[in-house]
C-alpha cells in the first residue's frame, strides 16, 4: 500500500513537474508525510531548498527521487541496487558545477543523519554514498574528457570537497612532462634520470649523452679561453 | 667501572633485539628463487600459506601526521618480515591517497568503489582474501559470522564498511588479473609497459601458496598477465591459480625481500627507499 502510494506520488510529482516548479518540493513533502520513522530528516529544509532552485530542473528531479530512495524494498531502493541510465545520463549532461555541489552538501547531510538515527543508519550512508559516488564518476568523466579541468579551481574544490568526505576522483594520468617537472620539483633526480634511462629509446639516450659531451666540451673550451686571457 | 661496564652490556642487549627484528623464517615456508622460462626471467618469493605461519599486513595509508613507513617501523618490533612491497595506485595529484575503496584497519579512506575487479581484504589476523567484486559478492567475517556484500550497491557497500570498521579490516582495490583460473584481464587494457610485480594465490595439491612474481623487463599488463600465468600454470604447474592481482610498480615503487637473517637482498628490489612507501603489503612470519 505504501509502495503503491509511493510510486502514484513520485509519478504524480514527475508528470506536475512538466508544469509547475514546486511538484518536486511537493513530492518531497508528501515523502516526509509518509516516511514516518525518518520523520526526523530535515525534509522540509531540504524542499525550501529545492524550491528555491533555479533552474536546475535535473538536481530537483534527483533530490526528489533522492528522498524517495529511502523507502527500503521500493523502487527507489532498487536505483541503490542496479545503475540507473535516466538519471547517469542527466547527471552527466548537465554538467552543472553548482548541481554537484548542491549533492555533495545533501550527501554530507545524509550521512551525518546516520551518525544519529537508530533507523538503519546505514540506509542513509548509502543515499549519501549513492550520489557522492555519482558525482564523484561524473567529475572523473569530465576530466577524462578534458584533462585541462583537472587545474580548474571550481573542479579542484569540488574534489577537495568529495576528499573530505573520503571519496577520491581519480584523475587522469599526467603526460610525461608533467611527470617529469614534478619530479624535478619534488628534488626526485635520480628517479627521473632513472625512469628516463629505462624508458627512452637508444637514440634519445645517445642524443643525450653527445648533447652533455658537446656542452662539457664547450664549458672546457671557455675556460681555457679564459684561463688564455688571464694569463696574457 | 663495573657498572659502566653493566651498563652498556645491557644497552647492548636492548639494542639487539630491534636491530635484528626482521629476521630467521623457515625456509620450508618461504622460498627465493629466480626461474628463466620461454625467455623471461622470473623472480619469485614464495609463500607457503597452509601452516598459517606466514602472514600479511597492509598500511593503506598514513596516520594523521604519522607516514606509512613510521607505522610500519613501529608495528614490525619483535616480528620478522619476509617482504614489503607497495600495494595499490594512488591519486597521482593527491600523492598517498589510495584509488578505490580503502579501509585501514577499519578506518574508511577512500569509499568511491573503482572498477579495478580486485577488492583484497587483509584481516587483523593476517588472513588474506581477494574478492572478483565486478561479478560476485563478497563474503566477510563480521563477529562470529560470515556476511555476503553486493559492493556495487550502496546500501551493501555501507554495511560492508560497517562490518570491516568492526572486525577492523584492510581493503584495497587493485586490477584483478586472474580469479579461479580465468583470465581476468582484456586487450583494452593500458598499452604502458613496465615492470611488473604480481601477487598470486595458488594451491598445489592442498597447499595454498601465495607467490609474488616480479618481472624486471618492461611489458604491459596484458601481456604480463597471459605470461605469469602461464609461468605458474605449465612453469611451476600449480594446480590453480585462484586469484593474481596487480601490485603498483608505479611512482612509488617499493620492494624489499630480506633473507632469513633480515638483510635486505640486493634483486629483486624496487628504485625507491622503504622510507618513500605511500602504502605497504607486509608478509611476515610467526
Amino acid at each position: 500500500m505504501r509502495l503503491t502510494t509511493l510510486i502514484l506520488c513520485f509519478t504524480t510529482g514527475m508528470l506536475c513537474g512538466a508544469w509547475a516548479n514546486t511538484s518536486y518540493y511537493k513530492v518531497v513533502e508528501d515523502y516526509a508525510a509518509l516516511q514516518q520513522p525518518a520523520a526526523d530528516f530535515p525534509y522540509q529544509q531540504l524542499a525550501g531548498e529545492i524550491k528555491a532552485l533555479e533552474p536546475m530542473e535535473a538536481n530537483r528531479l534527483f533530490v526528489a527521487m533522492d528522498s524517495l530512495q529511502l523507502q527500503p524494498g521500493g523502487i527507489l531502493f532498487t536505483c541503490l541496487t542496479e545503475e540507473n541510465a535516466f538519471l547517469k545520463d542527466t547527471l552527466l549532461n548537465h554538467n552543472e558545477l553548482s548541481g554537484w555541489n548542491f549533492l555533495i552538501r545533501w550527501s554530507e547531510r545524509y550521512q551525518n543523519f546516520s551518525q544519529h538515527t537508530d533507523n538503519d543508519p546505514a540506509l542513509f550512508m548509502a543515499v549519501g554514498d549513492y550520489w557522492l559516488s555519482m558525482v564523484a564518476g561524473a567529475i572523473e568523466d569530465s576530466l577524462e574528457s578534458n584533462k585541462d579541468l583537472s587545474h580548474d579551481f571550481e573542479y579542484q574544490f569540488l574534489i577537495k570537497r568529495l576528499d573530505e568526505n573520503s571519496y577520491t576522483v581519480t584523475r587522469p594520468t599526467p603526460s610525461l612532462v608533467e611527470k617529469g617537472l614534478y619530479n624535478i620539483n619534488r628534488g626526485r633526480f635520480g628517479y627521473v634520470l632513472s625512469r628516463f634511462w629505462l624508458e627512452s629509446p637508444w637514440f634519445i639516450k645517445l642524443g643525450l649523452l653527445l648533447g652533455i659531451v658537446i656542452v662539457l666540451a664547450g664549458i672546457a673550451k671557455i675556460f681555457s679561453i679564459f684561463k688564455n686571457l688571464i694569463k696574457r | 667501572m663495573k657498572y659502566f661496564l653493566f651498563a652498556t652490556l645491557g644497552t647492548l642487549l636492548m639494542i639487539w633485539p630491534s636491530s635484528q627484528a626482521s629476521a630467521q623464517y623457515s625456509t620450508s615456508d618461504v622460498d627465493i628463487s629466480t626461474y628463466p622460462y620461454k625467455g623471461k626471467t622470473y623472480h619469485t618469493i614464495t609463500l607457503n600459506r597452509s601452516k598459517k605461519r606466514v602472514k600479511a599486513k597492509y598500511f593503506a595509508y598514513k596516520d594523521g601526521n604519522t607516514t606509512v613507513y613510521d607505522r610500519y617501523k613501529k608495528w614490525k618490533v619483535g616480528r620478522d618480515i619476509i617482504l614489503v612491497s607497495s600495494g595499490t595506485y594512488m591519486d597521482y595529484y593527491n600523492q598517498t591517497k589510495p584509488d578505490g575503496l580503502t579501509i585501514d584497519n577499519g578506518i574508511p579512506i577512500n569509499r568511491k568503489l573503482n572498477d579495478f575487479g580486485a577488492l583484497v581484504v587483509v584481516y587483523a589476523t593476517g588472513g588474506v582474501v581477494v574478492a572478483d567484486i565486478m561479478n560476485e559478492n563478497i563474503n566477510m567475517r563480521c563477529g562470529s559470522q560470515y556476511e555476503s556484500f553486493n559492493l556495487q550497491n550502496s546500501y551493501e557497500r555501507s554495511k560492508f564498511i560497517d562490518c570491516a570498521q568492526d572486525v577492523e579490516a584492510t581493503t584495497f582495490q587493485t586490477h584483478l588479473l586472474v580469479f579461479e583460473d580465468e583470465l581476468k584481464i582484456y586487450s583494452n587494457s593500458s598499452p604502458a609497459k613496465r615492470e611488473r610485480r604480481f601477487l598470486a594465490a595458488c594451491y598445489y595439491g592442498d597447499q595454498l601458496y601465495h607467490v609474488i612474481v616480479y618481472v624486471s623487463e618492461y611489458v604491459t599488463l596484458l601481456d604480463a598477465t597471459r605470461e605469469v600465468y602461464d609461468f605458474l600454470k605449465q612453469g611451476r604447474e600449480y594446480d590453480e591459480v585462484v586469484f593474481m592481482v596487480n601490485l603498483d610498480t608505479g611512482m612509488q615503487d617499493v620492494f624489499n625481500v630480506y633473507d632469513t637473517q633480515g638483510n635486505a637482498y640486493d634483486y629483486p628490489k624496487g628504485p625507491l627507499e622503504l622510507s618513500k612507501a605511500v602504502n605497504l603489503l607486509v608478509y611476515y612470519y610467526e
